[in-house]
Formats: structure tokens, C-alpha cells, sequence
């Protein structure tokens, strides 16, 4: 097959192509909604409970306020908070992945491998949920609960590739070159790991920003005037019957955004699996 | 299959050395389980613990005096280090007792046997659910592996894997309940079978995550299968169709949806919170968030996890076993 | 001798791979044989000679291998199974053919019982009781002489040998008693002491069972132990055909002549083995004309014409070689 030149550090099949549209579009009416709308998006600008169409796009809320200028606003929280809430883990969980898997001492190794399984294997959103019941609702203890148990799938998924390079040639070959440990680390297993575990975290990204919602429609995240996807459904919830638009809009943007992270993950982890 | 399947029957006697392998291994799923639910305990007792925020400050609020603050402490199991305190509780635990609720006295336990039974329902009814729509699925989409059939099938799992069981719910509740009135909209009553008709509509929101990922194991397990040399030999030998689909396709590619089972099931309690606060139930879920989270009420929150651990470790050990029990290639490890 | 009529005919038998947008590729090529009541074929050829292809079309499932018919017959009892749709085929496998194919130690499931594959081959073939086709497939287990049989019918394939598995397998091809039992390569997987047994248990089975017997093997000297007839592949085309005995003393084609004289189980000790000069002739990449051409000594210019001549009738043994008459009497 031909190679054509790369604009962009990965090979853009159409799952990963299509994926970068939507999540593009989402970013792009997000990030441009005050620009695009004349509403605020926790104050009342209209009539209650309009219908989509003519002045509000997606209509108005029960307090009057407008749900498309909403949608979007929230799309920008949404979409940082997720961001947050992998990119922490991400850097911290991958960090200590890569030391237990090139790390000689056994048995700390092993307990936190008990640590890291025991979290993986629990239902994940529970523990978020546990941990934001301590700490308290809102975006600071979610993001909390988000770091203290995602780290945990980093941390596996980085150990296991650390193990692979410990042995990997080129390693040995430094190491042979007499070159510190701590040198070796940084140098050449972490820049592998880290390309390993950004590779996972865009499909993380999906598990996240859903979470972030499920917590939020839950009373545990963010808290409402805020305007966020899954806090915005659980307001519309008793309006679900005849104002349908109060919900049905945030969810098709958080479906949609979530489709096209896993759309986008989906072609470019391919590449990351076929490349090895 | 009428001449097809032979039953299974009396001259199976398994030798002495069967069942004490059968022993073995059943012990050493236990222990392994025992371990993995101590673990996390022990985790979710040390991210609580460690995370800042003073329960009993948070509790007593703006009346907090030092006398006050010493006296729940010690009702409450916080008084000495975190080694201590870990130690007494998992000696009460160990006795059966999960403690006390700090917002209405309740013992924990008393709040576990109220929820646990419609939680391990909606859970029992959704595999059933998830697995009747799974097999059928992930068998059609790896026969018509190429047609227009597995491209809607990609198509319809990534939509589904991508929408938030919340979200689902509330489309079911306004198409089944509320449109078509085929099921209630809240008020939940135990007692088989009438519980059925309020866990139907949840259950099918549950599998709108399981089965897509059900399914496509399936189907690649099956594609996996089905270049297998047995295969062959199996068609050579002109067996009919139900038993080529059955025995040499399903069985054979089963275990590791089962085991998978077990594992996503795991990840499926994330659902059954959700869906039980959707729908109204009132589950561990509900307890979970209402009592844990709006009103902070650690002790139940424990105790919760503690259970929602337990169950993780038997669905595990259980997916491990019937997977064994289909597979004996896996038995060998 | 009886002027029986032969129970399989293959006649001009031609396997192709279609590939998109060029054409198709030709794996076997005027394969060309009978086979009579209680005759037993030897097919042998270098490997990749189209042997297994061959097995798969009388068996019906090329198609699953991405293969098909591209021209040619193969009559089973004057009926031509060349074209012939799966609802044909179930009634042919495992009921008039019995096949036990090449990797057969990969063949059984891993996840029944030998019992249970062995009953539903019964079951596949008549209505029988649950115990009447248990005591048939342990009566199958004992014929193809395997010990303590009402043990390993409750066992799994990774609870056997490689020699246990191939009985197993040979017990399930039998177990609709077939008229013709066709044996990929069953002795190649094994070790020499097993290869014997299995060499003698089937021996002991066509008499006993007196079907006919396609064996295929890479080997001739495992076909001078089992067969009354042998027919030479090279590349995808049968070069000869002929007795057992015929072929093996005064072999008709150059090819069989290098066959014969790089067996191990002939070479003088201290003499170097013969080896066949260059190599077999690939797939897709077969020289014009004679396909043994370019390996061979006796090549002339006729032979770079046409394609490949069809056997020419030389008394009951048949060759292809355009200049056998110029062949010496031994190899
Ligand atoms: N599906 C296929 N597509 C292309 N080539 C094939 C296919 N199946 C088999 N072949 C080729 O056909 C040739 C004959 O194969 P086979 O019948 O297995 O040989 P043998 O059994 O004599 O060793 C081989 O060279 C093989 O590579
Ligand atoms: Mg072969």
C-alpha cells in the first residue's frame, strides 16, 4: 500500500476520521456557544417549557431557560472534566505502572498489584460514588473519586508493557551500557509506556465522560444550576412525558460525543495494535 | 434435534481422582476469592479513611465540641490508628456485624437484608435477559460474518456501549411505561413472580450495556472456533446442522464469554446503581446513593461495598467454574 | 478378473482458488482416477502437491477452504458430485465417505466426550436407542483396538495420546460404516512405533470391513504397507497411476523415479540419498507443459508444449511423461 504523507501523528482510517468529525463538532459548538447564542446559560431568557423551534433551538427548560445554549455549555464542562479526569490518572497510574514493572522489590511490588487488581476488579462507578459519599458531592470530590480509582487501570496496563521492555533488547542494552536504572526509566521505558497508555486513555475517555454524567444525574457530581449533560436529564426527568426535548438533547450530545471518542479510539488504538 | 443428542446419562461415574482435582480447584478459586474480597476491603476501608474530610466533624456539623467529637469517635470505631481501627472492623465484620448507621441508628445489616434481595434479582433477571439476547446475536453476526447483518450489528453495539444506562432507561420508561403502559412506573413489590413485571424494563436497560459486549465476544469466539480443525471433522462427518451450531461452534466458544461474564459483571453493579435510582427501586444501589452520598452516611457505605465485594468475588468464582465445567481445556491451568 | 464398475471416478478433475480480478488459480489439475470395491489407492506426492485439495473435493468442502470444482467430474456410483449442493453432500459424508483428515490429532472437540462424538456419528447416520449406539461405539472403539474402552469413552482429547486421538478419529470415520474411507496423512503426526500400529489396524480394518481405501501420504513406502495401487502427484496433476507392484518396479515417470529412489528405507548404507534436483514446482508459478520439466533429465523441447498430456494409456499402469519409453526398467 501506498504511504501517504502524514499530516497528523497517526494514519486516519474512516472509523477514526468519522470519530474526529463528531468529537470536533462537539468541541467546536462548545467551545463557540456564548459566540453563538444570545442566551446565559443558568439564567431564564424565555418562556417556560417552550417548544424547539423559532427562538430556542431546542426549546426552553422549565425555568425558561434555553436548552440548546445549555447543551453546549454543559458539552465544555463535560468535556473537561473528562479530560481531567483521565489525564491525572493517566500520568500518575502509568508513572507507578512503569516502576512496579521495573522495580526488583518483590513484595512491594506485589501488594500493590493486590492494591491495583483489588480496585480494577470493582465495579468502578460504585467506588467513585463511595469515595465522593466521603469526600462530598460536586466537581471536586468527583474528581477525586475519578483520580483515586482510575490510576488503578494505568498502573496495570503500564506494568505489563514496562515488564515487556524490561526485558526488551534495546534495554538490555543499556543496561549493559552501564546506564543508571533511574536513567533507564525515564528514558526509554516511560516514553513507551506513556505512548501506551495515552493509546487506551482516548477509549477511557468514553468510560469517563459517562461517568462523569451518570454521577452528576445521580445528585453526586456536579450540582445543578451548573449546567452538565447528566445533571441537566435528571432536571428533565419529570418533564420526560411532554417536554421531552429538556432531556432528549443532552443525552443525543452526550451519546454522541461519546460515539465519536470511541469511534476515534477505536481507529487510532487499531493503528496502535497493528504497528507494534 | 430429535436423534441428534444422546442424554448424558448413568455409566458417567467420575474416578476419585476427578472429584479430588474437582475439590482442588474449587479451593483454590476460594482462597483466591477470599483474598481478592479482603483486598478490597481493605482498599475501599484506606481510600475512605484517608480521604480528607472527618465524618464525625462533618456529622456534628457547627456543634462539633472536642467532648462531642471524642464520644462518636469511639461509637463510631475511629478512635486509634488506621491499622486498629481496620483490625476492629473487619473482627466485627468477621462476626457478622457491619455496624451502625450513623443518620438513623440502624445496624448496617438491617439496611443490607432490605436492599439486597431486589438487587440480586434485577441482577439474576438481567444475565438471564442479557444472555437469551446475547447468544442468539453473537452467533448470527459471526455466521453472516461480512453481510449487512454484522455491519448492523457493529453499528448497534457501538450506539449502545455509547449511550448512558441513565439515558436508555429514561427512553425505555417513556416508550414501554409510559407510551405503551406495558410495565409500572414505580412502586416496586417483592415476591417472585410478581416482582417481574417492575424488573423487566430495568433488567433490559442493564443489557443495553451487556449485551453488545456479550456478543461480540461471542461472535469472535466463534470465528475463532470455526477455524478450528474439529470443525472440519465434524462436517465431514455429516452431523446435522443443530449439532455443528451447538457442540462444535457454542460449546467450544463459550468460556470465555463466561468468563467475561463474570468479570463484566463485576462492572455492571455501576449499572445496577444507576438503573435503580431510573426506575426507582429500591435497591443497594439506591441506599448506596441515597444514604451513602446525600446523606453521608459512611458506616452503610461500607457496608455496601463490602457486600457489592462479596458479590463480585462469587460472580467471579461462579463464571470460573461454569466456564471450567463447559471447557475442560481451561480446567488444565 | 470381475468387470465390476468402479464405485469413484474422478475424471479430469480440476481445483481452483478464484481471486479477485485475476481469474483463478489452478491448485489440482486433471486428477484422474477409479477406485473399485475393496481397492485401496495410494496418493502420494510432495507436499503441497494438491493431495489434501483433493480429499476436500471428494469430501465436498472446498468451499469452506476458499476452493471450488473448477471443471471435471467425480462420479460416486455414476453420480456426478462435482456441482452437487450441501443438501447432497450430508448424505455423502461420513455415511458413503469417511474421511479422517490430515491434522486429525487436532480433529477431535475438546470439549465432548469420545462417547459423545462417537454417538452422534451413529446418531447422524441411522435412529438408534441411547444404549444401542453406546454399545456401538464401544464395539467402534474395540475395532480399532483400543484398551479399556469403557474408559476412554468418557475421556477428552488432551486426556489421549496422539495414537489414542488418531483411533478415535479412525473409530468416528467407521462409525457410519462407509463404503470408502479416505486417510489424510493418518500416520505423519506420529512416532515410528505408532505409525506401525495404525499402519496394521488399518490393514486389519478393509479387510475386515472390506471397503475401499483412499490413503494419501507424502511417504511411499507408507503406501507399499497398505495399498494395491498407487497414483503419483506432482503439482497438482496425477503424472501416474497404476498396481502397486508396476509402479514400484518399473516406474513409467521420471518423477516416480525420484520418488523411488530417494526413500530412506532403500538407500545403501554409506551411499549418499538421491535427492530430486531443484524445487517443486509452487502454486500459481507452474512451468508450461510438462510441470516436472525443469527438474527433470529426460526433458526435450516437446515437453515445453501444450499443457500437461493427460495419462497415456500403457496397459493397467498409466503415465503422463511424453518419453517413458527412453526410461531405464529399474530406478
Ligand atoms: N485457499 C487456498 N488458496 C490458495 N492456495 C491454496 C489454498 N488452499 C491450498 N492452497 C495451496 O494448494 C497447494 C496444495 O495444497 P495441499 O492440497 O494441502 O497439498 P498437500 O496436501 O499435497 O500437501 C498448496 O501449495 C497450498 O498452498
Ligand atoms: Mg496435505
Amino acid at each position: 500500500m501506498k504511504r501517504r504523507p502524514r499530516f497528523l501523528p497517526v494514519d486516519l482510517n474512516r472509523s477514526a476520521l468519522v470519530g474526529a468529525a463528531i468529537v470536533l463538532l462537539v468541541i467546536v459548538l462548545s467551545v463557540l456557544v456564548p459566540l453563538l447564542s444570545p442566551y446565559d446559560p443558568v439564567a431564564a431568557t424565555g418562556p417556560a417549557l417552550a417548544a424547539p423551534g423559532g427562538q430556542h433551538l431546542f426549546g426552553t427548560d422549565q425555568l425558561g431557560r434555553d436548552v440548546f445554549t445549555r447543551t453546549f455549555a454543559a458539552g465544555r464542562l463535560d468535556l473537561i472534566l473528562a479530560l481531567v479526569g483521565v489525564s491525572a490518572p493517566l500520568l500518575v497510574g502509568t508513572f507507578l505502572g512503569a516502576v512496579l514493572g521495573t522495580t526488583r522489590n518483590r513484595l512491594v511490588a506485589w501488594l500493590w498489584l493486590m492494591v491495583i487488581d483489588a480496585i480494577n476488579a470493582f465495579p468502578f462507578v460504585v467506588l467513585v460514588i463511595a469515595i465522593v459519599a466521603v469526600v462530598g458531592p460536586g466537581v471536586t470530590g468527583l474528581l477525586i473519586g475519578l483520580a483515586a480509582v482510575n490510576w488503578a487501570r494505568y498502573a496495570r496496563i503500564a506494568r505489563s508493557r514496562a515488564l515487556i521492555l524490561r526485558n526488551a533488547d534495546f534495554v538490555e542494552a543499556t543496561r549493559v551500557l552501564g546506564y543508571s536504572r533511574l536513567r533507564v526509566l525515564v528514558r526509554h521505558i516511560l516514553p513507551n509506556v506513556y505512548s501506551e497508555t495515552i493509546a487506551y486513555g482516548l477509549s477511557d475517555f468514553v468510560i469517563v465522560v459517562l461517568t462523569v454524567s451518570s454521577l452528576s444525574f445521580l445528585g453526586a457530581g456536579v450540582n445543578p444550576p451548573t449546567p452538565e449533560w447528566g445533571a441537566m436529564i435528571a432536571d428533565g426527568r419529570l418533564y420526560l412525558q411532554t417536554q421531552w426535548w429538556i432531556t432528549v438533547f443532552p443525552g443525543l450530545a452526550l451519546s454522541f460525543t461519546a460515539i465519536g471518542v470511541a469511534l476515534l479510539a477505536h481507529g487510532v488504538s487499531g493503528r496502535y495494535a497493528g504497528e507494534k | 434435534m430429535s436423534s441428534g443428542a444422546s442424554p448424558e446419562t448413568a455409566r458417567t461415574t467420575p474416578s476419585s481422582a476427578g472429584v479430588k482435582r474437582l475439590l482442588a480447584r474449587t479451593l483454590r478459586h476460594l482462597s483466591r476469592a477470599a483474598l481478592g474480597a479482603l483486598g478490597v476491603l481493605l482498599v475501599t476501608f484506606t481510600l475512605i479513611h484517608l480521604i480528607p474530610g472527618d465524618p464525625v466533624e462533618i456529622l456534628l456539623g457547627d456543634a462539633a465540641t472536642e467532648e462531642l467529637v471524642a464520644k462518636y469517635r469511639q461509637i463510631l470505631g475511629l478512635e486509634g490508628s488506621l491499622p486498629q481501627q481496620f483490625a476492629r472492623y473487619l473482627a466485627s465484620v468477621a462476626q457478622g456485624d457491619l455496624g451502625t448507621s450513623i443518620q438513623t441508628g440502624q445496624s448496617v445489616n438491617s439496611v443490607v437484608a432490605r436492599t439486597l434481595p431486589m438487587t440480586a434479582w434485577l441482577i439474576g433477571v438481567t444475565v438471564l435477559m442479557a444472555l437469551l439476547m446475547a447468544l442468539p446475536l453473537g452467533v448470527a453476526a459471526a455466521l453472516l460474518r461480512g453481510t449487512w447483518f454484522d455491519h448492523a450489528f457493529r453499528v448497534a453495539t457501538s450506539v449502545s456501549l455509547a449511550t448512558p444506562s441513565f439515558y436508555f432507561g429514561l427512553l425505555l420508561i417513556l416508550l414501554f411505561a409510559v407510551r405503551l403502559g406495558w410495565a409500572p412506573v414505580a412502586g416496586y413489590q417483592p415476591g417472585f413472580p410478581g416482582n417481574l413485571q417492575y424488573l423487566w424494563l430495568p433488567a433490559l436497560t442493564m443489557s443495553g450495556a451487556l449485551v453488545p459486549i456479550l456478543a461480540r465476544v461471542l461472535q469472535s469466539s466463534i470465528a475463532e472456533t470455526m477455524e478450528q480443525e474439529f470443525v472440519e471433522t465434524a462436517i465431514v462427518r455429516g452431523l446435522p446442522a443443530p449439532v455443528l451450531v451447538w457442540r462444535y461452534l457454542l460449546r467450544p466458544s463459550l468460556a470465555p464469554t463466561i468468563s467475561l461474564l463474570g468479570y463484566i459483571l463485576g462492572q455492571l453493579l455501576s449499572a445496577t446503581v444507576v438503573v435503580e435510582i431510573v426506575f426507582n427501586l429500591p435497591g443497594m444501589g439506591t441506599a448506596l446513593v441515597v444514604e451513602g452520598v446525600l446523606l453521608r452516611d459512611y458506616p452503610v457505605v461500607q457496608g455496601i461495598i463490602l457486600i457489592f465485594a462479596l458479590i463480585v468475588v462469587a460472580v467471579s468464582f461462579l463464571s470460573d467454574t461454569v466456564s471450567g465445567w463447559l471447557d475442560p481445556r481451561t480446567r488444565l491451568s | 478378473m470381475e468387470a465390476e464398475s468402479p464405485i469413484l471416478r474422478v475424471e479430469n478433475l480440476c481445483i481452483g482458488v478464484p481471486r479477485r480480478r485475476r481469474g483463478l488459480l489452478s491448485i489440482v489439475d486433471t486428477a484422474d482416477f477409479q477406485l473399485r470395491r475393496h481397492q485401496a489407492l495410494g496418493v502420494v506426492g510432495e507436499s503441497g502437491s494438491g493431495k489434501t485439495m483433493l480429499c476436500r473435493a471428494l469430501m465436498g468442502t472446498l468451499r469452506r477452504h476458499g476452493a471450488g470444482v473448477a471443471s471435471g467430474r467425480i462420479l460416486y456410483r455414476e453420480r456426478d458430485l462435482a456441482g452437487a449442493g450441501e443438501k447432497v453432500w450430508r448424505r455423502i459424508r461420513g455415511r458413503r465417505i469417511g474421511y479422517v483428515p490430515q491434522s486429525s490429532l487436532a480433529g477431535l472437540n475438546p470439549v465432548l466426550t469420545v462417547r459423545t462424538q462417537l454417538t452422534e456419528a451413529i446418531h447422524a447416520a441411522r435412529e438408534a436407542s441411547a444404549t444401542e449406539a453406546e454399545d456401538q461405539a464401544l464395539q467402534l472403539l474395540e475395532l480399532v483396538r483400543i484398551p479399556r474402552s469403557g474408559q476412554v469413552l468418557e475421556m477428552r482429547s488432551h486426556e489421549l495420546s496422539g495414537g489414542m486421538r488418531q483411533r478415535v478419529m479412525i473409530a468416528a470415520a467407521l462409525a457410519q460404516e462407509p463404503e470408502i474411507l479416505i486417510a489424510d496423512e493418518p500416520t505423519t503426526a506420529l512416532d515410528v512405533t505408532i505409525q506401525r500400529e495404525i499402519l496394521n489396524l488399518i490393514n486389519r480394518l478393509r479387510e475386515r470391513l472390506k471397503m475401499a481405501l483412499i490413503f494419501v501420504s507424502h511417504d511411499l513406502a507408507v503406501i507399499e504397507e497398505v495399498c494395491d495401487s498407487v497414483m503419483v502427484m506432482y503439482a497438482g496433476a496425477s503424472v501416474e497411476i497404476g498396481p502397486l507392484e508396476a509402479v514400484v518396479r518399473h516406474p513409467r515417470h521420471p518423477y516416480t523415479r525420484a520418488l523411488l529412489a530417494s526413500r530412506v528405507d532403500l538407500a545403501v548404507p554409506g551411499e549418499d540419498l538421491e535427492t530430486i534436483p531443484g524445487d517443486p514446482a509452487s502454486v500459481g508459478a507452474w512451468p508450461s507443459g510438462c510441470r516436472f520439466r525443469p527438474r527433470c533429465p529426460l526433458a526435450e523441447d516437446d515437453c515445453r508444449e501444450g499443457v500437461q498430456p493427460p495419462l497415456a494409456p500403457a496397459g493397467l499402469q498409466r503415465t503422463a511423461c511424453l518419453h517413458h519409453d527412453r526410461m531405464g526398467c529399474d530406478p
